[in-house]
């Protein structure tokens, strides 16, 4: 048949299989020659004990960059090389897989995370209370508080449980070549986002980048900054008119992109990510809001079931050294360490920028922040958040869009506009599903069913599908009331 | 002879032809398709109507015997099962059947039987299920108990304009219908200019036809979270196109920005095609030229050929493309995460059950489950229905155990032109995220309206040297995606096989159980493992390198299947039937006369398996995150992309992209270099 071609036959489907499958078995045997060589596989305790010495398990929210920095240093150290420990394993999982890691017993430090993380850890009492004489000694290296925000914390019971071990602080990233684009002015603070003019190219155009409270701590500390500082009502009025303005995007990372690509001029931004941005696109720079700077101490902790709590002590004072410190700005990492004592050491020197930032950030006075109160909500806050803004944004959108219309079409006048966007950033009311009562979502409300909100999903769920709805339909009715007023 | 008696001489032969060989030209073949049409289809319905309630009739009869005699009802399954199953069979079966119950339906079960209860009682409950019913975002129609009446949040706005924009975006009925409307049109999409290009290529010469081939299947390369800030680059209101149209040649009066379910159905069908090309390609590449020659010479000429003889025939791998297409559009979590910034973009099933699950609070929700159940739904829903639909126009082609030389013809110059002047944009469109991820590896800087970056750089590849556990994960990835693929040409053949060639009882179920794992979102299954494995033997603290390779098997699986099942149908059951009457056991014939004919097809679609194997994003994430050493190259890409310092952020995380899919390449050259010119009807290369 001369139509068919003779290559077809079991010999070269075999050949194929037969190469494919030595290139897995070659691989396998790499694999197993590589793991001789880089980091063991063995252990199930928490601090294993491999034939060379001991390991010590640390869970942490932490990059690469700052893990690749301090472990080689952490086991230079004498007291890793006194106690023999020889390897740091990293554990670096999401967030909702740190309780369960914890639980099986083979962390012995918690590092990296943020504040709120480390709250819900106390909350559910995984933390160690740091008590012992060299813990106290560690502790007080470090200041109480820096720029309004508290750098330790303790349980109810007055036992410390986490001290900061790094500091951040919080602001914008500003696109200038979007501000340009469209004449928009620089914002210098928080309130200045809740302007109308942020609104004025909607609905195609949103200014500024905002996360969704639940996917970003960060953000979400910035957002607790805002209603708590200028209070709950106020607060949550300059929400509306920020993510009326915004794109709301999921995580810090998405949200700070969102001002490096240009599609947005403002992102909130963490001080870190902002420096990032500014380097890599030289439109960028971060702006830190007048007077309203946030700081964020970034906690340490020991696991409360750690059966090796002198060795994760040990970590816990390296990284509270000055050296230790130092090493936040090496030139890969470059963030603020929480001691000062940081920039005595070597590479403290060559980070003469940074200790200038570091002094501007110590004495500037922040928003004096609640973290009790930060604590007692933060779960109902966040999902109200996402409620009212992320999941209702289209009807959120429609309705301060026309606000900022007609406001510069000259229909409404500046008390009007602000008495409409007032309006429109009131909290919603719902029938709450287990009381069937009235609720508006007060604070007193928030600390009400917070725990129902972390523990009760059914209820969580329910509550969110109604305060959904409410906001759509306060937001609608609040744009009915304004095309009523229109000529 | 009259004028009209010779008109009526001459019609009635072509009546006769019309009925049965139809010798006519190209137009009045598509004016008698359109034509027909209506006639066609309504026909459909009223044949077919009785046929499912026969079969439920019948269904439910036996259902209503196995009741009365269940024992007997059993031993003659058993009974049926012993004879269909030969010793070779029982022992495909057997392993399949373990792999899927251990690496498939434990860890979903794990996650999945939160949905099914209340945790209230701890009762069995649908609560989760009708509590989704009243989130406005996944079913827009809503009672308002407080007025009593119905509201309605669909949104049918699509274009607007303002400032220097216009954005167009989808139409907004909630997720549940945004997510199927969504995966019909990315579908019908992929099968048009998948059909299209398949055509093409397997049928015409043309100058550049072997880069043509190739580059078609540079699609499916997948680069995750690089790839969506690719997109971004291109398509966003600063993006490429708008800075090179809008702001330096000022040929747009306007930007323009696709956003949320428009957005998504440019994206997806503009990668996802490339699946129904390689498919159909094997398929066109498998027909037998005599049977085309037959209608030809009967008279069938063009698109009348193309309809009724061409396209019948390569209807199992079109199915199979089409089948994968609808199920990846409606799983797909990456597009919805790229567009995240227009709300429309996060009403989708997949979005959906990933907003349940990740986030600060700590909790899972077993609303997230529950919504991945009904996805699954809705996928194999999908499955079903085109497979259904395709399986009554397709019939087997009698490849004959070998391949053909195809019947192709050189494209005019005049053809040439056009085709390139098709091809040229679209392939530029669809390889953006591909193109945009070796740009982004290679930039220094880029300011903000700039068409390309201001500086370049070689530096950011730097990154795969700074860091030992970067540089390994490259080796660890080819390991697991080398070994994921050969077990899965091993298990895959043999489902397909076991699936298109035996009857046996529950051969549907296993049909669709080798077919889900694609339509399962697959942080379900990655948060299974974690809850089930985590600190045994299959997942060891610290070493997840076989629970990783298993997941990419389990999960990657149904490509090769789907491919595997499309070469058998091409493939006439009398060539094995004659290998057992010269006296061949069961077990010979599938191996020296079964996996012969459709190697080609299990080839193609281990590629697939392949390449979404070491791009695979869920499991190596969560999995990786707790075995850092032995995580694969998706994980770090994540890392290095959230990473501070001078080794972090998108350009470095673009050189891991490139690396991948790079690496994607090599494999799939070096894969048709050993087959030589038999892979030619693989991969094009």
């Amino acid at each position: 048949m001369s139509e068919m071609e003779a290559t077809r036959n079991t010999k070269t489907i075999l050949v194929a299989v037969v190469v494919v499958a030595l290139v897995a078995v070659g691989g396998y045997i790499g694999l197993g020659l590589l793991g001789n060589i880089g980091p063991t596989t063995t252990g199930t305790t928490t601090t294993t004990t491999t034939s060379s010495g001991e390991t010590l398990t640390v869970i942490t929210r932490h990059d690469v960059s700052i893990l690749s920095v301090y472990e080689p240093a952490f086991l230079a150290s004498d007291f890793a090389v006194s106690h023999g420990i020889t390897k740091i394993l990293w554990k670096t999982p999401s967030q909702e897989f740190w309780e369960a890691l914890i639980d099986t017993g083979q962390i012995d430090v918690c590092w990296g995370g943020g504040p709120t993380l480390f709250d819900q850890l106390m909350r559910d009492g995984l933390l160690s209370a740091l008590n012992s004489t060299l813990m106290q000694t560690v502790a007080a290296r470090v200041n109480n508080s820096i720029a309004g925000a508290d750098m330790k914390r303790y349980d109810s019971h007055g036992n410390l449980v986490w001290i900061a071990a790094a500091i951040s602080s919080f602001g914008f990233t500003v696109n200038d070549a979007f501000l340009t684009d469209y004449t928009l002015p620089t914002p210098s603070t928080w309130t200045d986002l809740a302007q109308p003019i942020y609104g004025s190219l909607l609905p195609t155009i949103p200014t500024i980048a905002m996360g969704n409270a639940p996917d970003t701590t960060s953000n979400t500390r910035i957002y607790e900054i805002i209603t708590q500082g200028l209070g709950w009502d106020a607060g949550w009025s300059t929400l509306g008119r920020m993510a009326g303005s915004s794109n709301i995007y999921s995580g810090s990372v998405e949200t700070q992109a969102a001002a490096e690509l240009g599609q947005v001029g403002i992102s909130m931004s963490i001080d870190f990510y902002g420096y990032l941005s500014q380097y890599k696109n030289p439109d960028c720079h971060y702006v830190v809001p007048e007077g309203q700077t946030i700081v964020n101490g970034d906690p340490i902790a020991i696991s409360n079931i750690t059966s090796h709590e002198d060795l994760a002590e040990g970590f816990v004072d390296f990284v509270l050294s000055p050296y230790g410190q130092s090493l936040w700005l090496h030139p890969n990492i470059r963030r603020m360490p929480v001691l000062r004592a940081a920039f005595d050491q070597p590479l403290g020197s060559q980070a003469q920028d940074l200790y200038a930032v570091f002094n501007q950030t110590i004495k500037t006075v922040g928003i004096d922040f609640n973290d009790t109160l930060s604590l007692e909500i933060n779960t109902a806050f966040i999902y109200y958040f996402e409620s009212v803004f992320t999941d209702a944004h289209t009807e959120l959108v429609n309705c301060w869009t026309t606000i900022v219309t007609e406001y510069y079409a000259g229909h409404l006048n500046v008390s009007q506009m602000n008495m409409f966007a007032d309006m429109m950033g009131l909290t919603v009311t719902i029938l709450d599903p287990k009381t069937s009562l009235s609720e508006k979502f007060t604070i007193d409300y928030a600390r009400e069913i917070n725990n129902n909100m972390i523990y009760d999903t059914v209820y969580a769920g329910q509550v969110q599908d109604l305060w959904t709805i409410a906001a759509k339909n306060h937001y609608n009715d609040v744009l009915s009331q304004v095309q009523a007023l229109l000529p | 002879m009259s004028d009209a008696e010779s008109r009526k001489d001459e019609a009635q032969p072509r009546q006769v032809a019309e009925e049965e060989l139809v010798p006519d030209d190209l137009v009045t073949n598509t004016q008698s398709f359109f034509s027909d049409l209506p006639r066609r289809i309504g026909s459909r319905f009223t044949r077919r109507a009785p046929r499912p309630a026969s079969a439920g009739t019948g269904k439910r009869a036996s259902f209503v015997d196995f009741l009365k005699h269940p024992g007997l009802r059993l031993r003659a399954a058993g009974s049926k099962l012993r004879k269909e199953m030969d010793s070779l069979s029982a022992i495909q079966l057997t392993a399949i059947v373990i792999v899927f119950s251990l690496f498939l339906v434990l860890p979903l079960l794990s996650v999945v039987v939160f949905s099914f209860t209340d945790p209230s009682t701890g009762m069995p409950s649908l609560v989760h299920f009708v509590n989704l019913f009243h989130d406005s975002n996944i079913w827009p129609w809503q009672y308002d108990p407080v007025t009593g009446s119905w509201i309605s949040y669909v949104n049918l706005q699509t274009i607007q304009r303002g400032g220097d924009l216009v954005t167009i975006q989808g139409w907004d009925f909630g997720a549940i219908l945004n997510s199927i409307y969504v995966a019909v049109i990315v579908t019908s999409i992929a099968v048009l200019l998948g059909v299209f290009f398949a055509f093409i290529v397997a049928r015409y010469d043309f100058p550049g036809k072997r880069i043509v081939r190739t580059v078609l299947i540079f699609p499916i390369l997948a680069t995750p979270f690089v790839g969506a800030m690719g997109i971004k680059t291109f398509l966003g209101r600063a993006g490429f196109f708008n800075n090179l149209f809008y702001t330096t040649l000022h040929i747009l009066p306007f930007r323009v920005e696709l956003q949320g379910l428009a957005a998504i159905i440019f994206v997806q069908s503009l990668s996802l095609f490339s699946l129904v090309y390689l498919n159909a390609y094997s398929s066109f590449m498998s027909i037998d030229p005599s049977l085309e020659e037959q209608a030809e010479n009967l008279g069938a000429k063009g698109f009348k050929l193309f309809r009724s003889v061409t396209l019948p025939l390569a209807m199992p791998g079109i199915q199979a493309g089409a089948i994968l297409t609808f199920i990846l559009s409606i799983e797909d979590l990456g597009s919805p995460i790229v567009f995240y910034g227009s709300q429309q973009a996060q009403k989708t099933l997949a979005f959906q059950v990933f907003k349940s699950i990740a986030n600060q609070a700590g909790t899972i929700n077993p609303a997230g489950p529950a919504i991945g159940i009904i996805l699954l739904v809705f996928a194999l829903t999908g499955f079903l229905a085109i497979r259904k639909y395709a399986a009554l126009r397709s019939y087997e082609s009698g490849t004959k155990g070998g391949q053909w030389n195809p019947r192709t013809r050189r494209l005019t110059g005049k053809g040439t032109l056009l085709l390139y002047l098709v091809l040229i944009p679209l392939l530029f469109l669809a390889l953006i995220p591909q193109m945009s991820v070796i740009i982004l590896s290679f930039t220094g800087t880029w300011s903000t309206n700039s068409v390309l970056p201001d500086t370049w750089t070689l530096g950011n590849y730097a990154v795969l040297w700074e860091y030992p556990d970067v540089a390994r994960s490259i080796q660890y990835t080819l390991i697991y995606g080398v070994t994921a693929t050969v077990i899965i040409v091993l298990l895959g053949s043999s489902a397909a096989y076991l699936i298109a060639r035996r009857d046996f009882p529950g051969k549907a179920a296993l049909d669709l159980l080798v077919t889900s794992p694609i339509a399962l979102p697959g942080i379900v299954i990655a948060t299974g493992y974690f809850t089930l494995f985590y600190n045994t033997p299959f997942f060891p603290p610290e070493a997840p390198a076989f629970l990783l390779t298993m997941s990419y098997t389990v999960r990657k699986f149904p490509f090769t299947v789907r491919a595997a099942y499309a070469g058998l149908k091409s493939t006439p059951v009398v060539l094995e039937e004659a290998s057992q009457n010269m006296g061949a056991s069961k077990n010979q014939t599938f191996v020296k006369v079964t996996l012969p004919l459709i190697g080609v097809s299990v080839l193609a679609g281990s590629l697939l398996s392949f390449v979404y194997s070491v791009s695979e994003v869920s499991t190596s994430l969560i999995l990786g995150s707790v075995g850092r050493a032995q995580a694969p190259m998706t994980f770090w890409t994540r890392e290095i992309l959230e990473a501070t310092g001078q080794f972090g952020g998108v350009y470095h995380a673009a050189c891991l992209g490139t690396v991948m899919m790079s690496m994607q390449m090599v494999v799939i050259t070096i894969t048709n270099k050993i087959l030589g010119t038999r892979t030619s009807a693989i991969t094009g290369i």
